[in-house]
């Protein structure tokens, strides 16, 4: 639905996105990680024909942006939630958007009581909390009821009820058929929501794949293993295969067997385990990992300039 | 798909229409278009036997019951420049253009709004201080007064329409231009008053030749009901306007081109 193709932006010396190219898939929800600077926002922004691409091109459904005939029925996007005038209700505010969008105007109460904003619909945005405006964002994004959502940094300053909500919307989204696209450097936030990923580091690609796959790094998943006869162990363990390492509390981590591979080979060998626990990588680990060698293999980058 | 008229027009409306600085302003305009003109119209009936002689065989009975307009006019170009500096200032011009990718159309929006409400404010506000001021004039029997359809009054009338439409929409460009309240409104101002300031220190060709064709001595060939022919900077109403409205597109196409290079607006 959303595809880039080389897409590239430069502010002057800064390269913000750097010949980025992925193909966005409707029904599941695609995180877009990368840390701070890497480049998201002005992504999504390229997405929407808001910034113009220094080169490359990024088109929705086929279309460039500048060419849909309605954009709000076809992409629904929260760049930054307080970006509205507080001196507006939240129904004079979705009113325009729905007056400029072509949205028939009964659609603005439905979308706030989806957002949980009917109750304060007359209230100027200005009091809003942090949360309330995040709502106010998403309610603007869904008010076209778009096939393709993209969301820049939703839980931004939510509590969790509204991370919970915003997770369970999101999901339920994609289970629509939508595409949905969801930026944020907050990893774990993404392993509860999203079913695939796309992750840049200085505006370049590192990786776009499942989760799972994202996640099973060697070095990051593994089974601890704590044994006292450890040494013993690890020689059985490395000779069917295994790799084994030896932490320093003297527990062995171990990659290329699962957990009830290696308590039956310790059995066989008569070799006690006192603790025996699948390590699954955190994405947030996965993340580090990926991005940290991203920056190693450009070690001059900065120098050469 | 979507049209201007029937989307972007009344959403650009919506906007102007639902936060309370623009009713603020409008009132303020209001008060001081209106209340400044009825005053003076006081004191000159008042005072008018002590009036110079010339002033008196002269007298402009229009123009001393709408002295009050040319500082309402300041008031309206504020408006036109709140009506799009906020939605930089906020970043809400993001959330606008993504439902309107054309940034033509999102401007020539904002400009009709602009324009519309300008003139309606303008042209009231001049048809009420007209009525009133006459009235008060009237209060003394030696004040030569004039009707609706006096020498010059309707072209003032509406005169005041456009000069406050131009004025807003003047406005309007600079805010695009320098996405910046202050900006736009100081260079409006500026741009209102250099003729009235610089006037005088001027000499004769250069207030015929140059100060004649800045926007605010353009307006007020259209706006003053008793022009002066043998003035230096008179152009007469046709060039009057044809000079305001060439000052107002030059802007506007400024602002457009701006819009159109700019990342995000
Ligand atoms: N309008 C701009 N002008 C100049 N530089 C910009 C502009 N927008 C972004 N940048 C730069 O481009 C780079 C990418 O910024 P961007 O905001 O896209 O990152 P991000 O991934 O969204 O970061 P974050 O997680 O902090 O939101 C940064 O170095 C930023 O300073
Ligand atoms: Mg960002």
């Amino acid at each position: 639905m959303i595809k880039a193709q080389d897409l590239t932006k430069r502010y002057g010396t800064t390269t913000a996105v750097d010949g980025l190219s992925f193909d966005l898939k409707p029904g599941v929800v695609t995180g877009f990680l990368g840390p701070n600077g890497a480049g998201k926002s002005t992504t999504m922004r390229m997405i929407l024909g808001l910034d113009r691409p220094t080169s490359g091109s990024v088109t929705v459904g086929g279309k460039s942006y500048q060419d849909l005939p309605a954009p709000l029925r076809e992409v629904g996007a929260l760049l930054d939630a307080k970006a509205v005038h507080g001196a507006r209700t939240a129904y004079r505010h979705l009113q325009w958007v729905a007056q400029a969008g072509g949205i028939p105007r009964r659609r603005v109460g439905e979308v706030l009581d989806l957002a949980g904003l009917g109750g304060v619909a007359d209230r100027k945005v200005g009091s809003f909390s942090l949360g309330m405006y995040q709502r106010l964002g998403i309610a603007t994004a869904l008010l076209g009821d778009p096939p393709v959502l993209l969301f820049d940094e939703p839980v931004n300053g939510l509590d969790p009820e509204g991370i919970f909500w915003i997770r369970t919307l999101m999901r339920d989204l994609a289970a629509e058929g939508r595409t949905v696209f969801v930026s944020s450097h907050l990893m774990n936030e993404m392993q509860e929501t999203a079913e695939h990923v796309v992750v840049i580091g200085r505006g370049e690609l590192i990786a776009d794949m499942p989760i799972t796959e994202f996640m099973q790094r060697d070095s990051l998943s593994h089974v601890r293993v704590v044994s006292p006869r450890a040494d013993e162990l690890a020689r059985v363990l490395a000779g069917v295969g295994g790799e084994v390492t030896r932490g320093a509390d003297g527990a062995l981590a171990v990659t290329g067997l699962d957990a009830p591979k290696i308590g039956d080979l310790a059995l066989e060998h008569g070799l006690g385990v006192h603790e025996l626990t699948p390590v699954r990588a955190s994405l947030e680990a996965a993340f580090m990992d990926r991005t940290r060698a991203s920056v190693q293999y450009r070690p001059t980058a900065e120098g050469d300039q | 798909m979507t049209t201007l008229v029937g989307n972007t027009l009344p959403a650009e409306w919506t906007k102007l229409r639902s936060v309370r600085s623009t009713w603020v302003v409008i009132i303020a305009a209001l008060v001081v278009s209106v209340g400044f003109s009825v005053l003076f119209s006081f004191l000159t009936e008042a005072n008018y036997a002590g009036l110079p002689a010339d002033q008196r065989t002269g007298f402009d009975a229009a123009g001393t019951s709408m002295v009050g307009m040319n500082l309402g006019l300041i008031i309206v170009a504020v408006l036109g420049a709140l009506a799009t500096s906020s939605e930089y200032a906020t970043g809400m011009i993001r959330l606008t253009l993504s439902i309107t990718p054309g940034r033509g159309r999102v401007l020539a929006a904002k400009a009709i709004v602009v324009a519309a409400l300008g003139f309606v404010l303008g042209t009231v506000f001049a048809t009420l201080a007209f009525l009133i001021g006459q009235a008060v004039l009237g209060i003394n029997p030696a004040v030569p007064t004039l009707g609706l359809t006096g020498p010059g009054v309707l072209r003032s009338l509406l005169g005041w329409g456009v000069e406050m439409a131009a004025f807003g929409l003047l406005a309007l460009a600079f805010a695009v231009m320098m996405r910046s309240a202050a900006g736009a409104i100081a260079t409006t101002i500026g741009l209102i008053f250099v003729p009235a300031i610089l006037g005088a220190f001027l000499p004769p060709w250069a207030q015929s030749h140059v100060l004649a064709y800045f926007p605010a001595s353009a307006a007020e060939q259209l706006s003053t009901a008793q022009l002066d022919p043998a003035a230096a900077t008179y152009l007469g109403p046709l060039t009057g306007a044809g000079t305001l409205v060439t000052w107002v597109a030059v802007a506007l196409v400024v602002a457009l081109s701006l819009m159109g290079k700019r990342d995000s607006g």
